[in-house]
């Protein structure tokens, strides 16, 4: 076949697409193996067809023109199934990416879309052969319309298996080519997923083809040839001319047998070669790619075309590149971000370094802060605790008080009373004591008058002389007593005054103490009230205080629990510090940082790789 | 004992018996009991000379000693002394100076006694209380 279209000569010069003709090239395979399959089905018939008389030219033309036929009809067939391809090739089509990926698309679908055109015309184009040539005078359809069907049947597939062996290469090549224009390697996978999974299928079928086809072909052929020569000896009219011609057939040479085999036997073999290589083809170059990567060399895998597992296969093997890649590049970036860190580390340690020892003299001062606190904290606690105690016994006391206060009052109220029984008590008898010096004062005048009589009576006795000498001693005596009535009666009035007075004093004492008594009534009222307030606000503290005690023992036990983990924190940083394990940190990781990158830079990455991967990672 | 009265009437210094020895304040008087009447009590209401103002002090309850011409003299203690004696002479010039009240000095119970005529001796202490008032 010849590539480009006739019809277009007047068009202006333009720059001819890349992919021109390549419809036409890629189905050219098929063309040609059906072109000579209908040659050895010729040849097939003529070794095993009984042809009638007069007929043979008859099946040459029958033969020829349904080759020809099939053969245009189906590569018309054919084209249209890479109608993109062939637009592209005319440059009907741009090169864009949507176009380029259908016409890859078509390209994969070719061989297997050809297989079943190459299948459907081979059994149409025997079948209407042997019913065309069983309408030829002298011919049946039993004897030769079922030999060509059969013939078509054995026939088609082995010439479309190897027709499709000489399609897949020709189509992993025009993907190629295709992917060449502008399509990545990503995008022919978007444009044909390796879906299809068929690489078993397949050998079995082209093991089955390239053996059991010229198997069935050869003893068909051989036995057609038994049962003409046994005709032939039977057809001799006695023994000596069966054994004649026995004899005449066993030496007759039958190169044309021999040729037909060896045709059959060597599309067999072909069919194996080509399957072989269009097996081995993809997986070689699979394998020097996988190599090519596992040695470091993480440059784009170039598209490896191919069918079933191998297309999986050499997309995995794309997909495991870009994956290396990528993480390659993220690891560069990481190694030159990790290097610049530790040196910044390594800044930052000397830093810490003088830190560090600024924070080990504070954690000292802080952890023995820390353990004052904690001992302060036990005291305040233990401290607590006795105040609390006090301040029960307080509220107790308080209690008390009020309880003695209230008796107090009790007891005043009832002193008061008894004063005032008293007041009453002594007023009477300030009133007798009156009535008593009125009776003492009577008996005073009457003692005075008594003695005014005596003191008259014994002046006149003395007036008398002699005579009333007796009378003046008596009257006298009777002075005498009347003055000792008198003055008794002057003592009593002392007495009475005295009593009087004492009485007068015990009443204003009585009314005083009363008084007092009146106001420490009140004051011991006041005093209960204010006792009262005292044995709640004694409560209220105690309450307080024992409240103020729990949560000073829970500070004790949270500070005792702060200090040890300060002497732990203590302990940790001067480790830590003692040991220097930030500087060896950070010398292991310059290390680490330094080998990460050299194992990172023996891989060759593509500089437009890394880029896209900075610019997708940031 | 009549004699003596005489006596003691015309002359100091003869022998009275039966006297009334007083006491006035800080001061010594004594009367002959034929002299007094009757003894009374003596009030402040009763407008009587009495015998403190001769000594300088206030009236002051006590005794009232009445004549038989009903001169009262007031005193603060009376005691009846009945036994005889002897009258001394006063000089003329202080029996002027008392109007005739004082009848001499009579030793009595240890003691010098100036003897006063009742009824003179409250004139006497009367008209003393009005000089001194004019």
């Amino acid at each position: 076949m010849t590539p480009g279209s006739p019809s277009t000569p007047a068009a202006p010069a333009a720059p001819a697409s890349p992919l021109e003709g390549q419809s036409r090239w890629l189905a050219t395979p098929s063309t040609i193996a059906g072109i000579g399959g209908g040659a050895l089905a010729v040849f097939y018939g003529l070794l095993t067809l009984e042809i009638p008389p007069g007929t043979g030219l008859w099946f040459a033309l029958i033969a020829v023109a349904a080759v020809t036929l099939f053969t245009v009809v189906g590569d018309s067939v054919e084209q249209r199934c890479l109608h993109t391809l062939r637009r592209l090739g005319e440059g009907k089509l741009p090169p864009v990416p949507a176009n380029l990926s259908s016409a890859a698309r078509e390209a994969f679908a070719f061989p297997d879309r050809s297989f079943l055109v190459n299948i459907v015309f081979w059994c149409v184009g025997t079948l209407s052969c042997g019913l065309v040539f069983s309408l030829l005078p002298g011919a049946t359809w039993e004897e030769a319309g079922i030999r060509i069907a059969t013939m078509g049947f054995a026939l088609g597939p082995i010439t479309s298996t190897l027709a499709y062996l000489m399609l897949v290469d020709r189509s992993r090549a025009a993907v190629a080519k295709i992917a060449a224009l502008g399509l990545t390697t990503e995008q022919v996978t978007e444009a044909w997923p390796p879906r299809r999974r068929q690489l078993r299928a397949r050998l079995i079928w082209f093991t089955a083809v390239s053996v059991a086809t010229p198997s069935l072909l050869v003893a068909d052929v051989w036995q057609q040839e038994m049962r003409l020569g046994m005709e032939k000896v039977a057809a001799g009219h006695n023994l000596a001319e069966r054994l004649l011609r026995a004899a005449e057939l066993q030496d007759e040479g039958r190169w044309d047998l021999a040729l037909f085999v060896a045709l059959v036997v060597g599309m067999g073999l072909a069919i194996a070669f080509v399957a072989g290589s269009a097996i081995s083809r993809p997986l070689r170059a699979i394998t020097d790619e996988a190599r090519r990567v596992a040695s470091g060399d993480l440059r784009r895998v170039p598209l490896i075309a191919a069918e079933d597992e191998l297309w999986a296969a050499g997309t995995a093997l794309a997909d495991m590149q870009r994956g290396l890649t990528s993480a390659l590049s993220r690891l560069q970036g990481a190694a030159q971000k990790l290097a610049r860190s530790t040196d910044q580390l390594g800044d930052a340690s000397a830093t810490n370094r003088a830190g560090a020892d600024e924070q080990m003299a504070s954690l000292n001062e802080t952890s023995a802060t820390t353990e004052e606190l904690a001992a302060s904290a036990a005291q305040i606690a233990e401290n607590g605790a006795q105040v609390a105690q006090m301040a029960e016994r307080t509220a107790a006391a308080a209690r008390a008080g009020q309880r003695s206060c209230q008796a107090f009052s009790f007891s005043m109220a009832r002193m008061t009373l008894d004063n005032d029984r008293i007041g009453a008590a002594v007023a009477r008898l300030n009133k007798r004591v009156q009535q008593i010096g009125q009776v003492v004062e009577f008996i005073q005048g009457i003692g005075d008058k008594a003695d005014l009589l005596a003191l008259n009576a014994e002046l006149e006795g003395t007036k008398a002389g002699e005579v009333g000498r007796g009378f003046s001693l008596v009257a006298a005596e009777m002075r005498r007593l009347a003055e000792t009535v008198v003055n008794s009666a002057q003592e009593i009035v002392l007495l009475i005054t005295e009593i009087r007075d004492r009485a007068n004093a015990a009443v204003m004492a009585t009314e005083s103490g009363i008084k007092a008594m009146q106001a420490g009534a009140v004051l011991a009222d006041r005093l209960v009230s204010s006792l009262t307030v005292i044995v709640e606000l004694a409560d209220r503290t105690s309450d307080a205080v024992r409240s103020i005690s729990i949560s000073t023992q829970q500070q004790q036990s949270g500070t005792t629990q702060l200090a040890q983990a300060m002497s732990e924190i203590l302990r940790v940083t001067m480790e830590a510090q003692a040991g220097g394990s930030l500087v060896k940190h950070h010398e292991v990781l310059s290390a680490l940082a330094g080998t990460l990158q050299q194992n990172v830079a023996t891989f060759r990455i593509q500089s437009d790789q890394i880029q896209a991967e900075g610019a997708r990672h940031g | 004992m009549a004699e003596a009265q005489d006596v003691s009437r015309d002359r100091p210094s003869a022998m009275v018996a039966g006297l009334l020895l007083c006491r006035a304040a800080d001061g010594c008087l004594a009367f002959r009991a034929r002299d007094v009447v009757a003894v009374e009590a003596w009030t402040a209401s009763d407008r009587s000379p009495h015998a403190r103002v001769a000594f300088g002090y206030s009236p002051h309850q006590g005794r009232a000693l009445v004549s038989a011409d009903g001169e009262v003299v007031g005193v603060d203690e009376v005691s009846v002394f009945a036994e005889p004696v002897t009258v001394l002479a006063t000089p003329a010039l202080l029996g002027r100076a008392m109007g005739k009240s004082i009848a001499g000095f009579v030793f009595a119970r240890d003691r010098l006694w100036p003897l006063l005529r009742l009824s003179e001796f409250s004139r006497f202490l009367v008209t003393s209380q009005e000089g001194a008032r004019f």
